[in-house]
């Protein structure tokens, strides 16, 4: 018996089936309005150049004390913890009484081709923090660094451990050099200082390509077949349309900061071997003394759970949480489950550590 | 367990569903024509016709959507049209064909075109396509001519075009490296393709067994990829490939510099501003931004050290010790720093802290009275120091006269805050004063 059972009548009725819904979406498609997100009410409390700093406004008032400030990473905006009504980690996390902001760092373009991580880390997210600080009448905040923004976080805590009540990490690289981290391969024998001497600002589409091209099948071919499945569910088709939005709008990045994180962390890993540097300061996360919780998805293929995992050992505190999400990188703020499971998690842990 | 097929009846039942299907696609001109008998096997005539009948204009959102949709969908499309071609081809039907048969004529790779080989020049921006079509170009054109000239481009150049020579025979060089390093990247995705294909048969075979045949083409495509993604990510993976990517890369960093560099010496020749240029600028301009605000946060800290000095020294003049001791060295981490967002500095009351804020509300009064006392002097020096403020103050406090007699333990605490603070106006001031300012301020200040 061969591998193939299948039936002529059935591919017949498959091919019409997949040509009828195509030829039905394109009417669905005409008739949709572009797609909204960002759904949680919000007031600027801060800005300097491009960053805005933003406080969500949930529907009754924060109980904890604390406030929590969300440093996003700087390839992708971060609408996606507030991308709609029953996709939110924001709305989630107010519900649970938390107090919510947000770091948005805004599209860099040339005036920013010479930002350098310290003036991300030890400049922005330093006033940011002092910003929300101020607003919230404290001495010390919580952080939750995302992806790349919690590269930054680490460091700025190693730096600023006064400034950190708790650290909260999710889906953070941490050790680069881990065997499954195909963006650390690609990017290892390159080099920086030409390709960013050549290129300045990193545009957002070479981004988004070596992103897809992380699994170039899947996401390139597979995932828009699966779109037609949906095609004639309006709601269904704004869920998708919307993500495909946060994907492919991606900010440029700017080349020197690009440049440094390229060099320290993919290439010489200096997070965890150490030997990092941002301007006057060295990065040591030993001085990370204070709560960790750190979060990772067990499905991520941007960031391996092995990168992340990392982090335990490495960091000075007594004090440290892990938790392995069963998700992919970006389920983990809008899958079904992460709506559950993400923000009672957080809660929780920052309930216990007022 | 499915039933052995009466293989005429299957052939003419096919045949006569896929005309069917083949008409029902809107703008088939082929129609009543099977679409794996209207033209070439290359093409993808049921995905063509599918793409004809779904026009879809405007900026919106969706357009990109379906750019991706229609180019992801020729994959499955193509899969559909093999699987028909490789069916009416044999007379037994693709049900009893066997996996290696089925493969052959199925041809995959082809059928969904090789998203591997072609990623490394089309990185999906209009500019990279421009690159892409630049280097489409040269290799028609003066490709032949560089293969025979290759030889003579280390040779040195001579005479009043000396320099624009070598250049020449830089680019030359730059372009013919790339296409050598992308004929790697190519030659690792062609493996990438091998072993794809490799897989996807153990992956068939795996699926004799009855119970996990595959019995939609939908299944088989999902098979397939899971197949291509599982030899990518083996061969991405590996040094070979750390080693050719960033090998091609650099090649084509090289080829862009060159050819910026080319564009950037035509236009200064007609007197027009350059990338170089402008990059330039936006470096010097981020530099200073960056000492602009590391000077405005030296004072930031400097004022609010002068706020706290204040106090205490009004404490120490209204007689209340307890009061100096409470008010305390007051640190920037105590002290909410002014928002330049919303108000100016002088707008803001600098004192934040509780303590900070009961010791203001006791010592207001004295306060004032002792800023009242400055001499014209010290008002002069508060608008023209360019130090600002801490050079002001320094003069102040070494100014105050009468108060020798203040306990030991207040006067030493005093003293502290004021060679901290003299300390920290001197480093300012080495920065930011003329020369003339920085010894008068330190001089007077720590002469006291």
């Amino acid at each position: 018996m061969g591998p193939l059972n299948i039936e002529p009548g059935k591919l017949f009725e498959e091919a019409q089936k997949f040509q009828k819904k195509m030829v039905a979406g394109m009417q669905v498609l005409r008739n949709l309005d572009d797609v909204e997100f960002g759904v949680t009410d919000k007031e600027e409390i801060y800005r300097e150049d491009k960053l805005v700093v933003y406080r969500f406004r949930g529907a009754n008032k924060p109980t904890a004390r604390t406030p929590t400030l969300i440093v996003y990473a700087l390839v992708n905006r971060p609408y996606m913890v507030d991308l709609q009504e029953d996709k939110s980690l924001v709305r989630n996390l107010l519900a649970q009484g938390e107090d919510v902001y947000l770091i948005d760092w805004g599209y860099p373009d040339l005036a920013d081709r010479w930002l350098t991580l310290d003036d991300y880390i030890n400049g922005y997210i330093r006033r940011s923090v002092d910003a929300v600080a101020k607003n919230a009448g404290v001495k010390k905040i919580n952080l939750l660094g995302i992806c790349q923004g919690g590269a930054f976080s680490l460091c700025f805590t190693a730096i600023h451990p006064h400034k950190v009540k708790n650290l909260i990490t999710m889906v953070t690289p941490v050790d680069f050099h881990t065997p499954d981290n195909m963006l650390s391969n690609w990017t290892r024998n390159m080099d920086a200082d030409l390709f960013v001497n050549t290129i300045g600002n990193v545009p957002a589409d070479l981004m988004n390509w070596c992103y897809l091209m992380l699994k170039p099948m899947r996401l390139l071919q597979q995932k828009y077949v699966g779109m037609v499945d949906i095609l004639d569910n309006k709601v269904e088709l704004e869920n998708f349309l919307r993500m495909e939005k946060w994907i492919f709008d991606s900010p440029d990045q700017a080349g020197e900061a690009f440049r440094q994180f390229m060099r320290d962390f993919y290439q010489g890993n200096k997070l965890i071997n150490g030997g990092l540097r941002l301007g006057k300061h060295e990065v040591d996360l030993r001085n990370i003394t204070m709560p960790v919780l750190n979060i990772f998805a067990e499905q991520d293929h941007l960031v391996p759970p092995d990168a992340s995992r990392a982090l335990q050992g490495v960091v000075g505190t007594k004090d440290y949480t892990q938790i392995a999400f069963k998700g992919g990188h970006i389920g983990i703020y809008v899958s079904g489950r992460a709506q559950r499971e993400v923000p009672p998690a957080i809660h929780d842990w920052l309930r216990a550590r007022p | 367990m499915s039933e052995p097929l009466d293989v005429a009846q299957w052939a003419r039942n096919w045949e006569a569903l896929a005309r069917q299907a083949q008409a029902s696609f809107p703008g088939n001109a082929n129609a009543g024509q099977p679409a794996w008998s209207a033209g070439p096997a290359s093409g993808n005539p049921w995905a063509e016709a599918l793409f004809k009948s779904a026009p879809f204009a405007g900026g919106k959102q969706q357009s990109e959507a379906i750019e991706h949709l229609m180019s992801g969908a020729q994959g499955y499309l193509g899969m559909l049209q093999s699987m028909a071609s490789a069916a009416s081809g044999h007379a037994g039907g693709f049900g009893n064909l066997p996996g290696s048969g089925f493969l052959g004529a199925m041809t995959p790779p082809a059928a969904m075109g090789n998203p591997f080989a072609a990623a490394m020049r089309s990185f999906g921006s209009q500019g990279a396509r421009g690159f892409e079509q630049m280097m489409e170009q040269f290799s028609a054109v003066a490709g032949p001519m560089f293969d025979k000239a290759k030889a003579g481009l280390h040779q040195p150049a001579f005479g009043h075009l000396r320099e624009k020579q070598e250049n020449l025979q830089k680019t030359a060089q730059v372009f013919i490296d790339y296409q050598e390093q992308s004929a790697r990247y190519d030659r690792l995705m062609l493996k990438v393709g091998e072993r794809s294909f490799a897989r996807f048969q153990l992956k068939l075979a795996e699926r004799e067994e009855p119970g996990r045949q595959i019995d939609s083409v939908r299944g088989l495509y999902d098979l397939w990829i899971d197949a291509a993604e599982e030899a990518y990510a083996e061969i991405a993976l590996s040094e070979e490939f750390r080693e050719v990517y960033a090998a091609v890369v650099d090649a084509q960093m090289r080829v862009r510099q060159q050819v910026q560099g080319e564009i950037e010496r035509f236009c200064g020749e007609l007197g027009m501003p350059t990338r170089s240029e402008v990059s330039s600028i936006g470096e010097r301009l981020q530099a200073v931004r960056r000492e602009l605000r590391e000077e405005r946060e030296k004072q930031d800290e400097l004022r609010i050290e002068v706020a706290a000095l204040n106090l205490e020294l009004a404490a120490l003049r209204s007689g209340s010790t307890s009061a100096a001791k409470s008010a305390g060295p007051i640190t920037p981490v105590e002290v909410a720093k002014p928002d330049r967002t919303r108000k100016t500095a002088t707008e803001k009351a600098p004192v934040h802290s509780a303590a900070a804020a009961e010791t203001r509300k006791t010592a207001k009064k004295p306060r004032r009275k002792a800023l009242s006392k400055a001499t014209p002097l010290r008002r002069g020096k508060r608008s023209k120091s360019p130090a600002g403020k801490p050079a002001e103050v320094a003069i102040a406090v070494a100014r105050s006269p009468g108060r020798k007699d203040r306990s030991a333990a207040a006067a030493g605490s005093f003293a502290a805050s004021i060679a901290r603070f003299a300390r920290k106006s001197k480093s300012s001031s080495t920065r930011s004063a003329p020369p003339r300012a920085k010894p008068k301020a330190v001089k007077r200040g720590g002469g006291k």
